[in-house]
């Protein structure tokens, strides 16, 4: 298995935006739980996988199990809480039928955790899927830089 | 008795259970050895011996299958109870994360700004609708004063029910903040009663019982291996005296502790 790559910091305090509402005509302060911004995040290919992973590191660990998207994407959901743990890209699968990976793969992960959003138990969970997609878009040259040595 | 006053005796108990257990393993040792012995030949040793032993094994019929069912319930009561340290150490976690916050107002009294730690249960001994509701219960408090509360909140399935900023953040599982409220302990009028209670899920009569002194509250969900467990609570008399950056920066510090030790309970 490869060496994953270094984990890149991100700032919670940034990504977890302060939502106020109105409740009966009064002002609110509501905020993602602490427990869904993630801290850092990295993305390396496992060739004992054959897949690119990307990972969402959390203040607290927890078991995962895997969820297929679709033929080329799976996620790795927690098994309590349903946040969103990591994806995985299947490129052997992939390269078949895509010319450039490099574009491709970024677009399937943000597609993927778009479509994670919009599933029946999401509501629960939207603010993690939102963030982890903000963060994918943000990062996407630092997270996806390595694929250029697997293609 | 108040929650979190029950949580010395709770841990007298425990420690009284641990010492129990030892000695009931040592005389059910005791009971199961003297069936092969002979009360006879251990007279001829020494006088009492045969009849110590004798006793022994007349009583046996009651003796092992007591002491083994003393074992088992008194290992579920420690369980139940949790060990003693982790209360501690819990504690400990609790005054930290409360020194951090509330690092700006470190010449008030300890109780003027407080972190209280809230379990979830499906059940509650008590008179009120309806016990089997699901609650927040106090279970642990920073410093070493008002820990004779009974504040309770309710935290059922039916959400719109919850009760207080402890009840809207257990069931939006979010961080809720309420910042510059009233002060209800200065001649309060009824639109000051009518706003804390809208800005905090408590009823007026609630708050006409006993109005509270603190006028900023900050919710946090707690989480135990990914799962929902409870929520931290601060509460401060000082309008602003919270700020949500603070609490969620220290928080991220203390939140991996205190998942580890709320494992044990």
């Amino acid at each position: 298995m490869s060496t994953p790559s270094r984990w890149l910091a991100l700032s919670p305090d940034k990504l977890a935006s302060e939502n106020q509402q109105k409740l009966r005509g009064v002002q609110l302060n509501i905020l993602v739980s602490p427990y869904d911004v993630p801290d850092a995040v990295r993305g390396y290919y496992d060739p004992s996988l054959g897949r690119f992973v990307v990972e969402f590191r959390y203040m607290t660990e927890e078991k995962w199990s895997q969820k297929t998207q679709d033929q080329f994407v799976t996620l790795r959901i927690g098994r309590e809480s349903k946040r969103l743990l990591g994806i995985e890209i299947d490129l052997n699968g992939l390269s078949a039928q895509t010319v450039s990976l490099r574009l491709h793969v970024p677009q399937l992960v943000e597609q993927a955790i778009e479509r994670l959003s919009k599933e029946p138990h999401a509501p629960s969970k939207e603010d993690n899927y939102r963030i982890a997609k903000d963060v994918i878009t943000s990062r996407r040259k630092e997270l996806f830089d390595s694929l250029a040595a697997v293609i | 008795m108040a929650p979190l006053r029950r949580r010395r005796v709770l841990n007298t108990a425990y420690r009284l259970l641990y010492i129990g257990q030892w000695l009931a393993g040592v005389v059910a040792a005791l009971v199961g050895a003297s069936l092969k012995a002979d009360p006879v030949s251990w007279s001829s040793k020494w006088a009492f011996a045969g009849v110590f032993v004798s006793s022994l094994q007349n009583s046996a019929w009651l003796t092992l299958p007591g002491l083994t069912l003393f074992l088992g319930v008194a290992q579920l009561a420690r369980s139940i109870i949790g060990p003693a340290w982790v209360w501690d150490a819990v504690h400990q976690v609790l005054d930290l994360f409360r020194g951090r916050v509330f690092r700006g107002e470190a010449h008030d009294p300890l109780h003027y700004h407080r972190v209280t730690l809230f379990k979830h249960v499906g059940w509650r001994w008590c008179l009120e609708r309806w016990p089997w509701s699901g609650w927040l219960v106090p279970v642990e408090r920073s410093a070493h004063t008002t820990r004779t509360t009974k504040v309770v909140f309710r935290a059922p399935d039916q959400a719109d029910r919850s009760e207080g900023v402890a009840g809207q953040t257990w069931s939006r599982n979010k961080m809720v903040v309420a910042t510059g409220l009233p002060n209800l302990q200065a001649a309060p009028t009824d639109a000051d009663f009518l706003d804390y209670s809208t800005r905090t899920w408590v009823s007026v009569p609630w708050l006409r019982r006993e109005p509270p002194s603190a006028r900023s509250f900050a919710g946090v969900p707690v989480e135990v291996k990914g799962k929902l467990w409870g929520v931290i609570v601060l509460d401060s008399r000082g309008e602003n005296a919270i700020k949500t950056k603070s609490v969620t920066l220290y928080y991220r510090l203390i939140a991996p502790f205190l998942g580890k030790l709320l494992e044990r309970l």
